[in-house]
């Protein structure tokens, strides 16, 4: 290697070196790191939009195509004042999802690994040609200094050169991390860097070959068909150059994988994008005030064999000082870009395509420096032999022109994740196909020399001119955006494509994480896909990077720490395979009800902030039954067909301790206790089904009644589930029925206290007086009298126990005939001894189910109390009939009634309207404690005709 | 669409029509007229900038 060769790549190898020590410095010094963080070193770093086109091609294009090379430029400058339209939404996009790459945007959106891998391909096999022209650009340069002809050899020295720069940072800074300030200080002084070269190398040649300004004027003045031939290339037909070179360049200035990486992955914050908004324009601006300077310059002073590509070099060729700068400066340019394509498009391999045809994702993340250092050599080694295999005929700008052509093939894609939600997977990839199959046709073979005879077809759609640029992309984008528009309306979105693309038309409102329900959970799912070491330490490194403890301490906490692990695991190796390892696969169903339901809320809530925005009446519908659902005094749990909950309202949320977040999406078996065993519980149950029950959560036990029903929509069946929390009511009704056994306590010792002391006084006084007078005369009487006071306390006491043993086993039934027991009951009341008759009118002799004692009791109570009731010669009436399967007895008497104040009283204990002198109160309640023991009823209601009516209703002995 | 991207959208079809159509020709006079033209668009979207920052 000649001697000049040596100094100038030790001087190129020393500004990169010089470029590393930053780069450490800025990442490890907090002064110096707010360079890096600095909204307007963001600025400067997408100016590595600028590369060795820039420094030479745009000369030597211009010397070719005079003002077209500033379509270049303009593009760039339109899709800037796009940013708040176009880049803004795509940003937010990538902050939301951690996505690191164009590819992964496309995966996302269309939840397809295959989508992302096609993208991958297309991204490589089209950035080559641009790593190429940055070799060659270098490796010219180099030998335009040394007086030499170019050769093969320089340039690959020189890739050696810019491959281990590209290794040595590109793993510093590929390492999943987003925002690095050491990268974007790098880039942001090289950008300046370079600037500055090409500013002095363009007013040198002023001077030097002008004489400055004024010299220029009058140069130019003089040669106004020179002036002509610059500007008359932008006002040619539309199928020139012009407006396809704006419209690729539009595309690439943020779609480029090193512009977009730049731009959204490394974006410091969210103002940096409006800054670059005219900071990016202003910086191209100035980098290209000199072009038009040294290309008048070089086509001056370079002899005809000069190629126009090298101008730059020729325009200060008596300054060897001066085309050394140019040429750092384009070692510069040629190194930041060959730096952030390969982190970008490693990036791209390392996800998509690696785990296709080699490692497995959980390998990548185990070994993912390895992988990417391999990647970013490979990628680096494929545009060194593009280099070495493209004729030499191309100009620079043919090569960087094929590779923006293929970048704007990302553009129906990149819109239809943006604004078009019908957009399929089948769609996109049947898009790419035919881009990438267009591209690799029409631009990509007739650069490596392989001519495609194709001329007639676009005489067909009107272009007079084959060889210009614009026919090439203008069909092949216009077949691109065909064929996917046409297959997408074909196809079918799955429900995962769903869901994402709510979540790219609205990514503020729309979140795809679900939180694992505990830390342990998530630990150990993750083990599960990468082993126990690589989950454990992702999951500190993202603690830590989060800020938060470990393990959670609460839910927040756990989802800061869920938001940074995926985000990490999502620039290492995707967005799909970061959330599978995450939320275990279960893949989230996005025609899920509950994802839209908590899309529309979070749209309201932002609605909401906007308070002059118009309010329309399906959202104020939507704000009205959101309303009612959430303040409903009673829980209300929906799920979807899928068997997924839908609504989860917010007085479930207080009984159940569960927020709506944690519990809508998932699947009924994914509830935690008791809800689910409820909740699976009442699906199984036909509609309108209510159940209670009790259960325990933590040391609370909770009673809850709990109703389902089926909801029939078109497309929305499922199953409502209405709870109440009933622990409160039931707690009160238990205390009522204690209280009412204290009082019912109550007034049977009162009762029985009366029953009982009323005869014992009677005793009590009688045995006194016998004590006193034992030879009394009348001793036998009083004797007499005790024993009749004893024989009713006797009786008391056995209808006491009979009252007491309600609640004991059941008797022994048997068939009574009515008719017996009825006539039975009437002689022992002894109705006509006390001047009343009788009716007993008994159609049937039917039998009842009951003991013939038992019922025989009853009726002699109620004779007796038909007796007592009526006046003198009065008739009690006896009548029997046959019901449906039940036999009723009536027993009707002739008396005054019983008031209805107190009707309903006369079946409790000790109740009597007779007076403790003729009764005890307890007859009546035990006759129907005794029916009701058998089955049947006693109940009391008044005669039409005056007087009372007890009914007696048994079952038949028939059935 | 917010305020700021309703300007933004204006801005473009301007500056689009500027540079996609024929009316180009307005500022291709002269040899140093692009350069104005791209100079006078960078400056109304750094004013456009400033007074939507300022909001």
């Amino acid at each position: 290697m000649p001697l000049d060769h040596v100094v100038l790549f030790l001087l190129a190898a020393a500004l990169l070196g010089l470029y590393i020590v930053g780069s450490e410095i800025v990442e490890r010094s907090p002064r110096w790191g707010r360079l890096g963080r600095n909204r307007f070193s963001y600025a400067l770093a997408l100016g590595v939009y600028a590369t060795t086109w820039t420094l030479f091609g745009s000369v030597g294009f211009a010397a070719e195509e005079g003002y077209d090379f500033l379509a270049i430029y303009f593009g760039v400058t339109l899709s800037c004042i796009a940013i708040p339209f176009l880049w803004a939404p795509v940003a937010e996009l990538v902050d939301r999802y951690r996505l690191g790459s164009i590819a992964d945007v496309f995966a996302f959106r269309f939840q397809s690994r295959t989508v992302g891998a096609a993208v991958s391909i297309f991204m490589v096999a089209g950035l080559l040609p641009y790593i190429a022209l940055q070799l060659r650009a270098v490796a010219d340069g180099a030998a335009i200094i040394v007086g030499q002809e170019p050769s093969e050899r320089v340039g690959a020295v020189y890739a050696v050169l810019l491959s281990a720069f590209a290794v040595a940072l590109g793993v510093r800074y590929a390492d999943g991390r987003a925002h690095r300030p050491g990268l974007i200080a790098t880039l942001a002084f090289e950008s300046i860097f370079k600037l500055v070269a090409l500013l002095v190398v363009g007013a040198a040649a002023l001077v030097m070959t002008f004489g400055g300004l004024r010299g220029l004027g009058d140069y130019l003045r003089e040669r106004p068909e020179l002036v002509e031939s610059m500007t008359r290339p932008v006002m040619r037909d539309v199928g020139d150059s012009w407006l396809a070179l704006v419209f690729v360049t539009f595309c690439a200035a943020f779609l480029l994988p090193r512009q977009f990486f730049v731009a959204f992955a490394q974006r410091p914050g969210p103002r940096s994008l409006q800054t670059a908004r005219w900071a990016l324009p202003a910086y191209l601006f100035a980098i290209n005030l000199p072009v038009p300077i040294l290309f008048l310059a070089g086509r001056e002073l370079a002899s005809p064999d000069i190629r126009p590509d090298v101008y730059v070099l020729v325009a200060v060729q008596s300054s060897p000082t001066l085309q050394t700068l140019v040429f750092l400066g384009a070692v510069s340019a040629a190194s930041a870009m060959i730096l952030v394509s390969s982190i970008a498009l490693s990036g791209m391999v390392s996800n998509y395509l690696v785990p296709r045809f080699g490692p497995s994702p959980k390998s990548l993340l185990n070994r993912w420096a390895v992988f990417r250092r391999t990647t970013i050599i490979g990628v680096i080694v494929a545009g060194l032999l593009l280099h070495f295999a493209l004729p030499r005929s191309h100009t620079l700008v043919d090569l960087g022109l094929a590779s923006f052509v293929a970048v704007a093939h990302l553009l129906p894609g990149l819109l239809g994740t943006l604004f078009w939600r019908r957009a399929t997977r089948a769609g996109v990839l049947a898009g790419l196909v035919v881009g990438a199959t267009a591209w690799a046709v029409l631009t990509a073979m007739p650069l490596l020399g392989y001519e495609v005879g194709i001329a007639r077809l676009y005489w067909w759609f009107g272009f007079d001119d084959p060889t210009a640029r614009g026919p090439v992309i203008w069909l092949s984008l216009t077949a691109h955006a065909f064929v996917f528009m046409a297959v997408s309306l074909l196809t079918a979105r799955s429900p995962q494509e769903r869901t994402a693309a709510e979540a790219c038309r609205e990514p503020r409102v729309t979140r795809l994480l679900q939180v694992p329900e505990s830390a342990e959970a998530l630990q150990e799912r993750l083990t599960s896909y990468v082993g126990k070491r690589t989950a454990v330490q992702e999951i500190y490194e993202a603690a830590a990077a989060a800020d938060v403890h470990w393990p959670p301490r609460d839910r927040p906490e756990l989802l800061s720490l869920v938001n940074e692990l995926q985000g990490r695991l999502s620039e290492r190796i995707g967005p799909l395979a970061a959330r599978t390892y995450i939320h275990g696969g279960r893949p989230v169903r996005a025609d899920a009800l509950a994802e839209r339901l908590r899309a529309f809320r979070a749209l309201d809530s932002l609605q909401d902030d906007a308070a002059s925005r118009p309010t329309s009446p399906a959202h104020a519908a939507r704000r009205y039954l959101s309303q009612l659902m959430s303040e409903l005094p009673v829980g209300v749990c929906t799920v979807d067909n899928h068997g997924e909950v839908v609504v989860w309202n917010a007085r479930l949320a207080r009984i159940s301790g569960w927020a709506e977040d944690d519990i809508s999406g998932h699947p009924l078996e994914d509830l935690p206790v008791p809800w689910r065993a409820l909740f699976q519980e009442l699906a199984s149950q036909p509609s309108g089904t209510a159940i209670e029950r009790q259960y325990h959560v933590g040391s609370q036990a909770i009673e809850l009644r709990a109703q389902t029903a089926t909801i029939s929509a078109e497309s929305e069946d499922g199953r409502v589930f209405v709870v109440e929390d009933i622990t409160a009511f039931r707690r009160l009704e238990r205390h009522v029925a204690h209280k009412d056994r204290l009082s019912s306590i109550g007034t049977l010792a009162s009762g029985v206290a009366h029953e009982v002391g009323n005869p014992l006084t009677g005793i009590l006084m009688v045995a006194k007086n016998l004590a006193a007078d034992p030879t009394a005369e009348d001793a036998a009487e009083r004797l007499g009298i005790i024993v009749e006071e004893a024989q009713r306390i006797h009786g008391i006491v056995k209808s006491l126990l009979t009252f007491s043993r309600r609640d004991e086993a059941s008797v022994e039934l048997q068939a009574v005939s009515v008719v017996q027991v009825v006539r039975k009951a009437a002689e022992l009341a002894e109705l006509e001894a006390e001047g009343c008759s009788i009716d007993v009118d008994l159609p049937l002799d039917v039998s009842a189910m009951a003991t013939p004692e038992g019922l025989t009791q009853v009726l002699v109570n109620l004779l007796n109390n038909a007796r007592h009731a009526s006046p003198p010669h009065a008739t009690v009436y006896v009548r029997t009939a046959a019901d449906n399967g039940r036999i009723r007895i009536d027993v009707d008497d002739e008396g005054p009634g019983i008031p209805e104040a107190i009707s309903e009283r006369v079946f409790e204990p000790f109740f009597t309207t007779k007076g403790h002198l003729h009764g005890t109160g307890l007859g009546l309640s035990v006759s129907r404690q005794i029916i009701e023991r058998f089955g049947g009823s006693l109940t009391y209601q008044p005669r039409e005709s005056g007087g009372s009516r007890f009914t007696i209703t048994l079952q038949d002995h028939e059935n | 669409m917010d305020p700021e991207k309703e300007r933004a959208l204006a801005l473009f079809v301007v500056a689009l029509v500027l540079v996609a159509t024929p009316a180009r020709a307005l500022w291709l006079q002269t040899w140093w007229s692009p350069f104005a033209f791209w100079l006078s668009m960078i400056a109304v979207v750094a004013l456009l900038h400033r007074s939507d920052h300022a909001a």
